[in-house]
Protein backbone atom coordinates (compact mmCIF):
# COMPACT_ATOMS: atom_id res chain seq x y z
CA UNK A 1 0.00 0.00 0.00
CA UNK A 2 1.63 3.36 -0.98
CA UNK A 3 -0.07 6.28 0.46
CA UNK A 4 0.37 9.51 1.84
CA UNK A 5 -0.61 11.39 4.70
CA UNK A 6 1.49 14.96 3.85
CA UNK A 7 1.56 16.21 0.98
CA UNK A 8 5.21 15.73 0.81
CA UNK A 9 5.63 12.36 0.57
CA UNK A 10 4.01 12.64 -2.45
CA UNK A 11 6.86 11.65 -5.51
CA UNK A 12 8.79 14.31 -6.72
CA UNK A 13 9.75 13.06 -9.68
CA UNK A 14 7.27 15.57 -12.00
CA UNK A 15 6.86 14.24 -15.70
CA UNK A 16 9.20 17.03 -17.48
CA UNK A 17 6.87 18.59 -20.50
CA UNK A 18 4.71 20.26 -17.46
CA UNK A 19 8.04 21.96 -16.41
CA UNK A 20 7.07 24.75 -18.71
CA UNK A 21 3.40 24.80 -18.03
CA UNK A 22 2.75 27.50 -15.42
CA UNK A 23 -0.99 28.60 -16.25
CA UNK A 24 -2.70 25.08 -16.01
CA UNK A 25 -1.77 23.96 -12.56
CA UNK A 26 -3.41 27.38 -10.78
CA UNK A 27 -6.45 27.03 -13.48
CA UNK A 28 -7.21 23.89 -12.20
CA UNK A 29 -6.35 25.08 -8.22
CA UNK A 30 -8.43 27.96 -8.58
CA UNK A 31 -11.80 26.85 -8.01
CA UNK A 32 -11.07 24.41 -4.75
CA UNK A 33 -8.37 27.15 -3.64
CA UNK A 34 -11.45 30.11 -3.78
CA UNK A 35 -14.19 27.86 -2.17
CA UNK A 36 -11.61 27.13 0.62
CA UNK A 37 -10.40 30.35 0.78
CA UNK A 38 -13.54 32.00 1.13
CA UNK A 39 -15.15 29.18 3.86
CA UNK A 40 -12.08 28.93 5.77
CA UNK A 41 -10.05 32.08 6.07
CA UNK A 42 -13.44 34.58 6.01
CA UNK A 43 -14.94 32.62 8.88
CA UNK A 44 -11.25 32.59 11.29
CA UNK A 45 -10.93 36.53 10.41
CA UNK A 46 -14.36 37.24 11.45
CA UNK A 47 -13.95 35.16 14.35
CA UNK A 48 -10.86 36.80 15.67
CA UNK A 49 -12.89 40.21 15.04
CA UNK A 50 -16.14 39.01 16.74
CA UNK A 51 -13.98 37.80 19.68
CA UNK A 52 -12.77 40.73 20.66
CA UNK A 53 -16.67 42.86 20.43
CA UNK A 54 -19.41 42.54 22.38
CA UNK A 55 -22.67 41.27 20.41
CA UNK A 56 -25.75 39.81 21.79
CA UNK A 57 -27.60 37.85 18.49
CA UNK A 58 -30.55 39.66 18.36
CA UNK A 59 -29.17 43.42 18.91
CA UNK A 60 -29.74 45.89 16.31
CA UNK A 61 -26.57 48.07 17.08
CA UNK A 62 -22.98 46.88 15.84
CA UNK A 63 -20.90 44.67 17.69
CA UNK A 64 -19.11 46.88 20.26
CA UNK A 65 -15.32 47.12 20.69
CA UNK A 66 -14.45 45.64 24.14
CA UNK A 67 -10.46 44.70 23.79
CA UNK A 68 -10.06 41.68 25.64
CA UNK A 69 -12.77 42.07 27.80
CA UNK A 70 -14.39 38.61 26.37
CA UNK A 71 -11.38 36.74 27.93
CA UNK A 72 -10.54 38.16 31.23
CA UNK A 73 -14.64 37.49 31.39
CA UNK A 74 -14.17 33.67 30.54
CA UNK A 75 -11.44 32.96 32.15
CA UNK A 76 -12.73 34.32 35.25
CA UNK A 77 -15.59 31.92 34.59
CA UNK A 78 -14.92 28.71 36.71
CA UNK A 79 -17.06 26.71 34.39
CA UNK A 80 -14.76 27.74 31.50
CA UNK A 81 -11.67 26.50 33.08
CA UNK A 82 -13.05 23.35 34.02
CA UNK A 83 -14.38 23.08 30.68
CA UNK A 84 -11.00 23.21 29.55
CA UNK A 85 -9.66 20.31 31.65
CA UNK A 86 -13.19 18.45 30.99
CA UNK A 87 -12.39 18.86 26.97
CA UNK A 88 -8.82 16.98 27.22
CA UNK A 89 -9.76 14.36 30.11
CA UNK A 90 -12.28 13.17 27.38
CA UNK A 91 -10.02 13.15 24.59
CA UNK A 92 -7.08 11.78 26.32
CA UNK A 93 -9.18 9.09 28.31
CA UNK A 94 -11.01 7.86 24.99
CA UNK A 95 -7.51 8.26 23.10
CA UNK A 96 -5.89 6.02 25.40
CA UNK A 97 -9.06 3.21 25.73
CA UNK A 98 -9.37 3.13 21.89
CA UNK A 99 -5.26 2.72 20.69
CA UNK A 100 -5.17 0.38 23.54
CA UNK A 101 -8.44 -1.69 22.50
CA UNK A 102 -7.72 -1.40 18.48
CA UNK A 103 -4.44 -2.82 18.89
CA UNK A 104 -5.71 -5.86 20.98
CA UNK A 105 -8.42 -6.41 18.42
CA UNK A 106 -5.56 -5.92 15.57
CA UNK A 107 -3.33 -8.24 17.31
CA UNK A 108 -6.26 -11.38 17.98
CA UNK A 109 -7.87 -10.89 14.48
CA UNK A 110 -4.15 -10.92 12.94
CA UNK A 111 -3.46 -13.89 14.52
CA UNK A 112 -6.28 -15.68 13.13
CA UNK A 113 -6.30 -13.67 10.00
CA UNK A 114 -5.88 -17.05 7.58
CA UNK A 115 -9.53 -18.59 8.88
CA UNK A 116 -12.12 -18.63 6.69
CA UNK A 117 -14.55 -15.30 7.27
CA UNK A 118 -12.16 -13.41 8.89
CA UNK A 119 -12.66 -10.81 6.06
CA UNK A 120 -16.70 -10.45 6.69
CA UNK A 121 -15.63 -10.80 10.11
CA UNK A 122 -13.01 -7.77 10.07
CA UNK A 123 -16.30 -5.61 8.05
CA UNK A 124 -19.29 -6.23 10.71
CA UNK A 125 -16.47 -5.15 13.49
CA UNK A 126 -16.21 -1.65 11.76
CA UNK A 127 -19.74 -1.11 11.15
CA UNK A 128 -19.93 1.31 13.70
CA UNK A 129 -17.77 3.84 12.34
CA UNK A 130 -20.57 4.22 9.53
CA UNK A 131 -22.96 5.24 12.13
CA UNK A 132 -23.79 8.62 12.57
CA UNK A 133 -22.37 10.32 15.98
CA UNK A 134 -25.75 11.43 16.72
CA UNK A 135 -27.54 8.51 16.08
CA UNK A 136 -24.89 6.47 18.19
CA UNK A 137 -25.51 8.91 20.68
CA UNK A 138 -29.25 7.83 20.37
CA UNK A 139 -28.55 4.14 21.10
CA UNK A 140 -26.17 4.56 24.10
CA UNK A 141 -28.41 6.79 26.04
CA UNK A 142 -31.35 4.19 25.26
CA UNK A 143 -28.91 1.52 26.85
CA UNK A 144 -27.83 3.43 29.44
CA UNK A 145 -31.37 4.05 30.65
CA UNK A 146 -31.26 3.12 34.48
CA UNK A 147 -34.58 1.51 34.74
CA UNK A 148 -35.29 -0.13 31.32
CA UNK A 149 -31.81 -0.21 29.82
CA UNK A 150 -30.27 -3.48 28.92
CA UNK A 151 -27.08 -2.72 30.13
CA UNK A 152 -28.64 -2.41 33.72
CA UNK A 153 -30.43 -5.55 32.91
CA UNK A 154 -27.87 -7.13 31.48
CA UNK A 155 -25.49 -6.29 34.40
CA UNK A 156 -27.70 -7.20 37.18
CA UNK A 157 -28.10 -10.78 35.51
CA UNK A 158 -24.47 -11.25 36.11
CA UNK A 159 -24.38 -9.49 39.51
CA UNK A 160 -22.26 -6.36 38.01
CA UNK A 161 -23.23 -3.08 39.96
CA UNK A 162 -25.86 -1.13 38.11
CA UNK A 163 -25.76 3.06 37.60
CA UNK A 164 -27.34 5.71 36.59
CA UNK A 165 -24.80 6.12 33.76
CA UNK A 166 -25.74 9.25 32.39
CA UNK A 167 -26.92 10.90 35.50
CA UNK A 168 -24.27 10.44 37.81
CA UNK A 169 -22.07 13.40 37.71
CA UNK A 170 -18.85 11.04 38.91
CA UNK A 171 -19.57 8.89 35.66
CA UNK A 172 -21.18 10.96 33.02
CA UNK A 173 -17.60 11.94 31.37
CA UNK A 174 -16.70 8.29 31.22
CA UNK A 175 -19.86 7.14 29.83
CA UNK A 176 -20.09 9.49 27.15
CA UNK A 177 -16.38 8.85 26.18
CA UNK A 178 -17.08 5.32 26.19
CA UNK A 179 -19.42 5.53 23.80
CA UNK A 180 -16.85 7.49 21.33
CA UNK A 181 -14.73 4.69 22.21
CA UNK A 182 -17.06 2.45 21.07
CA UNK A 183 -17.67 4.02 17.51
CA UNK A 184 -13.70 4.51 16.67
CA UNK A 185 -11.89 1.81 17.94
CA UNK A 186 -13.01 0.32 15.50
CA UNK A 187 -11.03 2.25 13.25
CA UNK A 188 -8.09 2.58 15.27
CA UNK A 189 -8.08 -1.75 14.99
CA UNK A 190 -8.89 -1.12 11.27
CA UNK A 191 -5.75 0.78 10.82
CA UNK A 192 -3.38 -0.80 12.82
CA UNK A 193 -4.66 -3.97 11.38
CA UNK A 194 -3.37 -2.85 7.76
CA UNK A 195 -0.24 -2.12 9.67
CA UNK A 196 0.28 -5.52 10.81
CA UNK A 197 0.00 -6.72 6.80
CA UNK A 198 2.69 -4.53 6.46
CA UNK A 199 5.17 -6.03 8.82
CA UNK A 200 7.79 -8.04 6.79
CA UNK A 201 7.37 -12.01 8.52
CA UNK A 202 10.84 -13.16 8.09
CA UNK A 203 11.15 -10.36 11.89
CA UNK A 204 8.90 -12.67 13.83
CA UNK A 205 10.45 -15.92 12.41
CA UNK A 206 13.77 -14.96 13.63
CA UNK A 207 12.16 -14.04 17.00
CA UNK A 208 10.51 -17.24 16.85
CA UNK A 209 13.55 -19.60 16.55
CA UNK A 210 15.20 -17.57 19.18
CA UNK A 211 12.00 -18.20 21.27
CA UNK A 212 10.75 -15.18 22.06
CA UNK A 213 7.36 -14.70 24.04
CA UNK A 214 4.35 -13.22 22.32
CA UNK A 215 4.68 -10.51 24.92
CA UNK A 216 8.09 -9.63 24.34
CA UNK A 217 7.70 -9.71 20.51
CA UNK A 218 4.62 -7.19 20.66
CA UNK A 219 7.05 -4.82 22.96
CA UNK A 220 10.20 -5.20 20.66
CA UNK A 221 9.00 -5.91 17.82
CA UNK A 222 5.28 -5.15 16.57
CA UNK A 223 5.02 -1.88 19.02
CA UNK A 224 8.12 -0.31 17.18
CA UNK A 225 7.48 -1.45 14.07
CA UNK A 226 3.43 -0.05 14.25
CA UNK A 227 4.78 3.37 15.21
CA UNK A 228 4.50 5.46 12.30
CA UNK A 229 0.92 4.36 12.11
CA UNK A 230 -0.01 4.02 16.14
CA UNK A 231 1.37 7.59 15.85
CA UNK A 232 -0.67 8.57 12.22
CA UNK A 233 -3.87 6.71 14.01
CA UNK A 234 -3.62 8.69 17.19
CA UNK A 235 -3.10 11.82 15.46
CA UNK A 236 -6.53 11.81 13.50
CA UNK A 237 -8.23 10.01 16.67
CA UNK A 238 -6.78 12.93 18.43
CA UNK A 239 -8.79 16.05 16.25
CA UNK A 240 -11.86 14.34 16.42
CA UNK A 241 -11.71 13.47 20.37
CA UNK A 242 -11.24 17.54 21.15
CA UNK A 243 -14.30 18.40 18.74
CA UNK A 244 -16.87 15.66 20.35
CA UNK A 245 -20.07 17.46 19.96
CA UNK A 246 -22.83 14.76 19.06
CA UNK A 247 -22.39 12.95 21.40
CA UNK A 248 -22.88 15.19 24.05
CA UNK A 249 -26.15 16.60 22.60
CA UNK A 250 -27.36 13.23 22.00
CA UNK A 251 -26.85 12.27 25.78
CA UNK A 252 -26.41 14.60 28.35
CA UNK A 253 -26.00 18.31 26.55
CA UNK A 254 -23.08 19.03 29.08
CA UNK A 255 -24.93 18.10 32.21
CA UNK A 256 -25.61 16.51 35.05
CA UNK A 257 -24.09 19.50 37.01
CA UNK A 258 -21.70 20.37 34.56
CA UNK A 259 -19.95 16.70 34.58
CA UNK A 260 -19.76 17.02 30.72
CA UNK A 261 -19.32 20.66 29.72
CA UNK A 262 -16.54 20.09 27.28
CA UNK A 263 -15.69 23.54 25.37
CA UNK A 264 -17.78 22.86 22.09
CA UNK A 265 -20.77 22.51 24.73
CA UNK A 266 -19.83 25.46 26.48
CA UNK A 267 -19.38 27.19 22.92
CA UNK A 268 -22.79 26.05 21.83
CA UNK A 269 -24.58 27.43 24.68
CA UNK A 270 -22.97 30.92 24.83
CA UNK A 271 -24.12 31.43 21.02
CA UNK A 272 -27.27 29.38 21.45
CA UNK A 273 -28.68 30.06 24.56
CA UNK A 274 -27.08 33.16 26.03
CA UNK A 275 -26.81 34.72 22.05
CA UNK A 276 -23.92 36.26 23.54
CA UNK A 277 -21.72 35.97 20.29
CA UNK A 278 -18.75 37.74 21.77
CA UNK A 279 -17.88 35.18 24.66
CA UNK A 280 -18.63 32.20 22.18
CA UNK A 281 -16.44 33.50 19.87
CA UNK A 282 -13.66 34.32 22.27
CA UNK A 283 -13.96 30.77 23.55
CA UNK A 284 -14.39 29.04 19.74
CA UNK A 285 -10.86 31.04 19.70
CA UNK A 286 -9.56 29.64 22.62
CA UNK A 287 -10.36 25.92 21.09
CA UNK A 288 -9.29 26.59 18.18
CA UNK A 289 -5.30 28.16 19.82
CA UNK A 290 -5.51 25.08 21.98
CA UNK A 291 -6.47 22.33 18.95
CA UNK A 292 -3.57 24.23 17.39
CA UNK A 293 -0.67 23.93 20.06
CA UNK A 294 -1.67 19.95 20.76
CA UNK A 295 -1.60 18.66 16.95
CA UNK A 296 2.13 20.91 16.71
CA UNK A 297 3.14 19.45 19.68
CA UNK A 298 2.17 15.99 18.88
CA UNK A 299 3.01 16.23 15.64
CA UNK A 300 6.78 16.96 17.01
CA UNK A 301 7.35 14.63 19.13
CA UNK A 302 5.61 12.03 16.85
CA UNK A 303 8.49 13.13 14.28
CA UNK A 304 11.28 13.43 16.72
CA UNK A 305 12.24 9.59 16.82
CA UNK A 306 12.37 9.37 12.86
CA UNK A 307 15.32 12.09 12.36
CA UNK A 308 17.04 10.43 15.60
CA UNK A 309 17.51 7.16 13.40
CA UNK A 310 18.27 8.97 10.11
CA UNK B 1 3.72 -25.11 3.07
CA UNK B 2 0.26 -24.32 4.35
CA UNK B 3 -0.33 -21.96 7.35
CA UNK B 4 -1.48 -23.64 10.22
CA UNK B 5 -4.94 -22.28 10.63
CA UNK B 6 -5.74 -21.81 14.18
CA UNK B 7 -9.26 -22.46 14.22
CA UNK B 8 -9.59 -21.92 18.49
CA UNK B 9 -9.48 -18.46 17.33
CA UNK B 10 -13.07 -18.56 16.39
CA UNK B 11 -14.45 -18.47 19.94
CA UNK B 12 -12.70 -15.40 20.64
CA UNK B 13 -12.82 -13.38 17.15
CA UNK B 14 -16.84 -14.34 17.50
CA UNK B 15 -17.26 -13.57 21.20
CA UNK B 16 -15.38 -9.90 20.83
CA UNK B 17 -17.49 -9.51 17.37
CA UNK B 18 -20.95 -10.42 18.76
CA UNK B 19 -19.96 -8.03 22.05
CA UNK B 20 -18.85 -5.12 20.27
CA UNK B 21 -21.63 -4.82 17.60
CA UNK B 22 -24.34 -5.67 19.72
CA UNK B 23 -25.67 -2.24 20.22
CA UNK B 24 -26.21 -2.35 16.52
CA UNK B 25 -28.15 -5.45 16.93
CA UNK B 26 -30.16 -3.63 20.08
CA UNK B 27 -31.49 -1.14 17.52
CA UNK B 28 -32.41 -3.38 15.00
CA UNK B 29 -34.18 -5.35 17.22
CA UNK B 30 -35.65 -2.22 19.23
CA UNK B 31 -37.38 -1.02 15.70
CA UNK B 32 -38.75 -4.24 15.13
CA UNK B 33 -40.79 -4.34 18.54
CA UNK B 34 -44.41 -3.95 18.14
CA UNK B 35 -45.55 -0.84 20.20
CA UNK B 36 -46.94 -2.33 23.50
CA UNK B 37 -43.62 -4.19 23.77
CA UNK B 38 -41.78 -0.44 23.56
CA UNK B 39 -43.88 0.63 26.77
CA UNK B 40 -42.41 -2.16 28.60
CA UNK B 41 -40.06 -1.22 31.75
CA UNK B 42 -37.52 -4.33 31.26
CA UNK B 43 -35.43 -5.32 27.77
CA UNK B 44 -37.61 -7.79 26.39
CA UNK B 45 -35.69 -10.65 23.90
CA UNK B 46 -38.53 -12.33 22.24
CA UNK B 47 -41.59 -11.30 20.81
CA UNK B 48 -43.58 -10.90 17.43
CA UNK B 49 -41.38 -8.59 14.90
CA UNK B 50 -44.12 -6.08 13.93
CA UNK B 51 -42.96 -2.59 11.36
CA UNK B 52 -45.10 -0.55 13.22
CA UNK B 53 -42.24 1.59 13.98
CA UNK B 54 -41.30 1.90 10.51
CA UNK B 55 -44.68 2.55 9.06
CA UNK B 56 -45.07 5.48 11.97
CA UNK B 57 -41.42 6.57 10.39
CA UNK B 58 -42.85 7.23 7.47
CA UNK B 59 -46.80 7.98 7.95
CA UNK B 60 -46.47 10.05 11.20
CA UNK B 61 -42.64 11.31 11.16
CA UNK B 62 -42.31 12.74 8.23
CA UNK B 63 -39.37 10.85 8.17
CA UNK B 64 -39.17 10.57 4.48
CA UNK B 65 -38.73 14.32 3.60
CA UNK B 66 -35.38 14.63 6.14
CA UNK B 67 -34.48 11.50 3.86
CA UNK B 68 -34.98 13.34 0.85
CA UNK B 69 -33.26 16.46 2.58
CA UNK B 70 -30.37 14.51 3.10
CA UNK B 71 -30.13 12.92 0.20
CA UNK B 72 -29.91 16.21 -1.44
CA UNK B 73 -27.51 18.19 0.67
CA UNK B 74 -24.82 15.48 1.09
CA UNK B 75 -25.50 14.34 -2.21
CA UNK B 76 -25.13 17.84 -3.97
CA UNK B 77 -21.94 18.69 -1.43
CA UNK B 78 -20.32 15.35 -2.80
CA UNK B 79 -20.87 15.88 -5.83
CA UNK B 80 -19.39 19.65 -5.95
CA UNK B 81 -16.43 18.51 -3.90
CA UNK B 82 -15.62 15.88 -6.11
CA UNK B 83 -15.57 17.60 -9.20
CA UNK B 84 -13.61 20.69 -7.42
CA UNK B 85 -11.29 18.21 -5.71
CA UNK B 86 -10.63 16.05 -8.67
CA UNK B 87 -8.53 18.40 -10.89
CA UNK B 88 -6.82 20.43 -7.15
CA UNK B 89 -5.66 16.75 -6.23
CA UNK B 90 -4.13 16.83 -9.91
CA UNK B 91 -2.66 19.89 -9.97
CA UNK B 92 -1.21 19.39 -6.19
CA UNK B 93 -0.04 15.79 -7.19
CA UNK B 94 1.45 15.61 -10.64
CA UNK B 95 2.36 19.22 -12.02
CA UNK B 96 5.21 21.38 -11.42
CA UNK B 97 3.52 23.65 -9.00
CA UNK B 98 5.40 26.28 -6.80
CA UNK B 99 4.68 26.12 -3.34
CA UNK B 100 2.96 23.10 -3.84
CA UNK B 101 3.68 21.83 -0.35
CA UNK B 102 2.54 24.50 1.23
CA UNK B 103 -0.95 24.27 -0.44
CA UNK B 104 -1.39 20.76 0.22
CA UNK B 105 -0.62 20.98 3.87
CA UNK B 106 -2.74 24.56 4.19
CA UNK B 107 -5.49 22.28 2.94
CA UNK B 108 -5.13 19.42 5.25
CA UNK B 109 -4.37 22.50 8.35
CA UNK B 110 -8.25 22.93 7.09
CA UNK B 111 -9.23 19.64 8.21
CA UNK B 112 -8.45 20.36 11.78
CA UNK B 113 -10.34 23.21 12.35
CA UNK B 114 -13.31 21.78 14.82
CA UNK B 115 -16.52 22.74 13.36
CA UNK B 116 -18.21 24.23 16.05
CA UNK B 117 -15.18 26.89 16.01
CA UNK B 118 -16.82 28.01 12.53
CA UNK B 119 -20.90 28.34 13.56
CA UNK B 120 -20.39 31.66 15.28
CA UNK B 121 -18.90 33.21 12.02
CA UNK B 122 -21.32 31.17 9.92
CA UNK B 123 -24.30 31.61 11.72
CA UNK B 124 -23.55 35.57 11.69
CA UNK B 125 -23.12 35.68 7.96
CA UNK B 126 -25.61 33.34 7.35
CA UNK B 127 -28.39 35.49 9.52
CA UNK B 128 -27.72 38.78 7.72
CA UNK B 129 -27.30 37.17 4.27
CA UNK B 130 -30.46 35.24 4.46
CA UNK B 131 -29.07 32.15 4.42
CA UNK B 132 -30.26 30.22 7.11
CA UNK B 133 -32.02 27.29 6.45
CA UNK B 134 -31.49 27.51 2.72
CA UNK B 135 -30.04 24.45 0.59
CA UNK B 136 -27.38 26.72 -1.00
CA UNK B 137 -26.61 28.12 2.64
CA UNK B 138 -26.00 24.49 4.18
CA UNK B 139 -23.81 23.26 1.00
CA UNK B 140 -21.54 25.77 1.14
CA UNK B 141 -20.63 25.02 4.44
CA UNK B 142 -20.76 21.45 3.82
CA UNK B 143 -17.91 21.96 1.15
CA UNK B 144 -15.55 23.49 4.39
CA UNK B 145 -14.97 20.00 5.29
CA UNK B 146 -15.77 18.07 2.17
CA UNK B 147 -13.83 19.39 -0.11
CA UNK B 148 -10.59 19.43 2.07
CA UNK B 149 -11.34 15.86 3.23
CA UNK B 150 -12.13 14.67 -0.58
CA UNK B 151 -8.47 16.17 -1.93
CA UNK B 152 -6.59 15.04 0.49
CA UNK B 153 -7.64 11.04 -0.20
CA UNK B 154 -7.65 11.82 -3.90
CA UNK B 155 -3.85 12.91 -3.25
CA UNK B 156 -3.19 9.80 -2.20
CA UNK B 157 -4.71 7.73 -5.03
CA UNK B 158 -3.21 10.10 -7.76
CA UNK B 159 0.08 9.37 -6.47
CA UNK B 160 0.18 6.00 -6.88
CA UNK B 161 -0.20 5.85 -10.55
CA UNK B 162 3.40 6.21 -12.26
CA UNK B 163 4.44 9.45 -13.31
CA UNK B 164 5.89 7.98 -16.77
CA UNK B 165 2.38 7.30 -17.95
CA UNK B 166 1.37 10.74 -18.21
CA UNK B 167 4.97 11.52 -19.64
CA UNK B 168 4.11 9.21 -22.49
CA UNK B 169 0.84 10.77 -22.79
CA UNK B 170 2.28 14.57 -23.17
CA UNK B 171 4.67 13.52 -25.16
CA UNK B 172 2.14 12.72 -28.11
CA UNK B 173 0.81 15.98 -27.35
CA UNK B 174 -2.68 15.40 -24.46
CA UNK B 175 -3.14 18.50 -22.47
CA UNK B 176 -3.60 17.86 -18.71
CA UNK B 177 -7.02 18.08 -18.73
CA UNK B 178 -6.83 15.18 -21.24
CA UNK B 179 -4.18 13.72 -19.73
CA UNK B 180 -6.21 13.51 -16.50
CA UNK B 181 -9.54 13.00 -17.55
CA UNK B 182 -8.34 10.13 -19.94
CA UNK B 183 -5.54 8.67 -17.95
CA UNK B 184 -5.81 9.86 -13.83
CA UNK B 185 -9.48 8.87 -13.58
CA UNK B 186 -9.74 6.09 -15.09
CA UNK B 187 -6.72 4.13 -13.74
CA UNK B 188 -7.92 5.62 -10.35
CA UNK B 189 -11.98 4.93 -10.82
CA UNK B 190 -11.55 2.72 -7.61
CA UNK B 191 -10.12 5.17 -5.39
CA UNK B 192 -12.37 8.03 -6.84
CA UNK B 193 -15.33 5.45 -5.71
CA UNK B 194 -13.77 5.09 -2.42
CA UNK B 195 -12.95 8.90 -2.01
CA UNK B 196 -16.91 10.01 -3.08
CA UNK B 197 -18.13 7.25 -0.80
CA UNK B 198 -16.67 8.57 2.60
CA UNK B 199 -17.09 12.04 1.25
CA UNK B 200 -20.98 11.16 1.45
CA UNK B 201 -20.89 9.42 4.80
CA UNK B 202 -19.27 12.06 6.28
CA UNK B 203 -22.12 14.51 5.11
CA UNK B 204 -24.56 12.07 5.55
CA UNK B 205 -23.91 11.88 8.92
CA UNK B 206 -22.93 15.13 9.64
CA UNK B 207 -25.36 17.28 12.47
CA UNK B 208 -23.81 20.17 14.10
CA UNK B 209 -24.10 22.62 10.92
CA UNK B 210 -27.67 21.17 9.99
CA UNK B 211 -29.22 21.73 13.49
CA UNK B 212 -27.52 24.73 13.97
CA UNK B 213 -27.71 26.60 10.40
CA UNK B 214 -31.34 24.70 9.71
CA UNK B 215 -34.83 24.90 10.78
CA UNK B 216 -37.98 23.76 9.57
CA UNK B 217 -37.15 23.41 5.97
CA UNK B 218 -33.82 21.38 5.85
CA UNK B 219 -34.13 19.33 8.05
CA UNK B 220 -31.86 16.31 7.74
CA UNK B 221 -31.62 12.91 8.75
CA UNK B 222 -29.45 13.08 11.95
CA UNK B 223 -31.22 16.42 13.29
CA UNK B 224 -34.64 15.12 12.71
CA UNK B 225 -33.10 11.81 14.86
CA UNK B 226 -31.37 14.01 17.10
CA UNK B 227 -33.86 16.45 18.40
CA UNK B 228 -36.36 14.83 18.63
CA UNK B 229 -37.02 13.75 21.94
CA UNK B 230 -36.56 15.52 25.30
CA UNK B 231 -35.08 13.21 28.09
CA UNK B 232 -38.11 12.80 29.69
CA UNK B 233 -39.65 11.79 26.65
CA UNK B 234 -38.64 9.57 23.78
CA UNK B 235 -39.92 7.72 21.17
CA UNK B 236 -37.44 4.62 20.82
CA UNK B 237 -39.17 2.75 18.12
CA UNK B 238 -38.76 6.12 16.08
CA UNK B 239 -35.43 6.46 17.28
CA UNK B 240 -34.25 3.03 16.81
CA UNK B 241 -36.23 2.54 13.23
CA UNK B 242 -35.10 6.11 11.83
CA UNK B 243 -31.74 5.12 12.70
CA UNK B 244 -31.42 1.34 10.93
CA UNK B 245 -32.92 3.22 7.87
CA UNK B 246 -30.27 6.27 7.82
CA UNK B 247 -27.28 3.67 8.85
CA UNK B 248 -28.50 0.39 6.65
CA UNK B 249 -27.64 1.92 3.12
CA UNK B 250 -24.12 2.72 4.34
CA UNK B 251 -23.32 -0.83 5.01
CA UNK B 252 -24.86 -2.69 2.21
CA UNK B 253 -22.82 -0.19 -0.07
CA UNK B 254 -19.50 -0.66 2.36
CA UNK B 255 -20.02 -4.71 2.03
CA UNK B 256 -20.49 -4.57 -1.85
CA UNK B 257 -17.23 -2.73 -1.46
CA UNK B 258 -15.08 -4.46 1.46
CA UNK B 259 -11.76 -4.69 -0.39
CA UNK B 260 -11.15 -0.90 -1.85
CA UNK B 261 -13.11 0.46 1.43
CA UNK B 262 -10.76 -0.78 3.88
CA UNK B 263 -7.90 0.19 1.78
CA UNK B 264 -10.04 3.66 1.69
CA UNK B 265 -10.29 3.93 5.49
CA UNK B 266 -6.55 3.23 6.35
CA UNK B 267 -5.28 5.46 3.81
CA UNK B 268 -2.55 8.11 5.19
CA UNK B 269 -1.79 6.06 8.21
CA UNK B 270 -0.43 2.94 6.40
CA UNK B 271 2.16 2.62 3.86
Amino acid sequence: MTSTSVPHAVPTTLPKPYRGERRAPWLMLAPALTVLGILAIAPTAYLVYMAFHRKNLFQATPPEWVGTENFSYLFSQRDFVDSIVKTFTLAGGALAAELVLGFLFAALIFRARNLPGMGVLRTVLTTPILLAPIVTAQIWRFMYQPQYGVINYLFGLVGLPQNDWLANPDLALWSVAFIDVWQWTPFVFLVVLAGMYGIPPSIYEAAELDGTSLWRQTIHLTIPMLKRVLMVVALLRLIDLLRVFDVIVGTTQGGPAGATWTLPIGIWQSAFREFSMGDAAAASLVLLVLVSIVITVFIRIAARPDRARA
Amino acid sequence: MTPRRPVHLYVPVLLLTAVWIFPILWTALTSLKPLDELRGLKPSFVFTPSLDSYVSLFEDKGFGAYLQHSVMIAGGATIVAMLLAVLAAYALTRMNLPGRDHIGLWILSLRMIPPIVTIVPFYLVFNSAQLLDTYIGILIVYLSFSLPFAIWMLQGFFAEIPPSLDEAATADGAGPVKVLFRIIVPMTRAGIAVTTIFTFVFAWNEFLFAFLLTRDRWVTVPVGLGISSTPEQTDWGYLAAGGIVSFLPLVIVVFLLQRQMVRGMTFGAVK
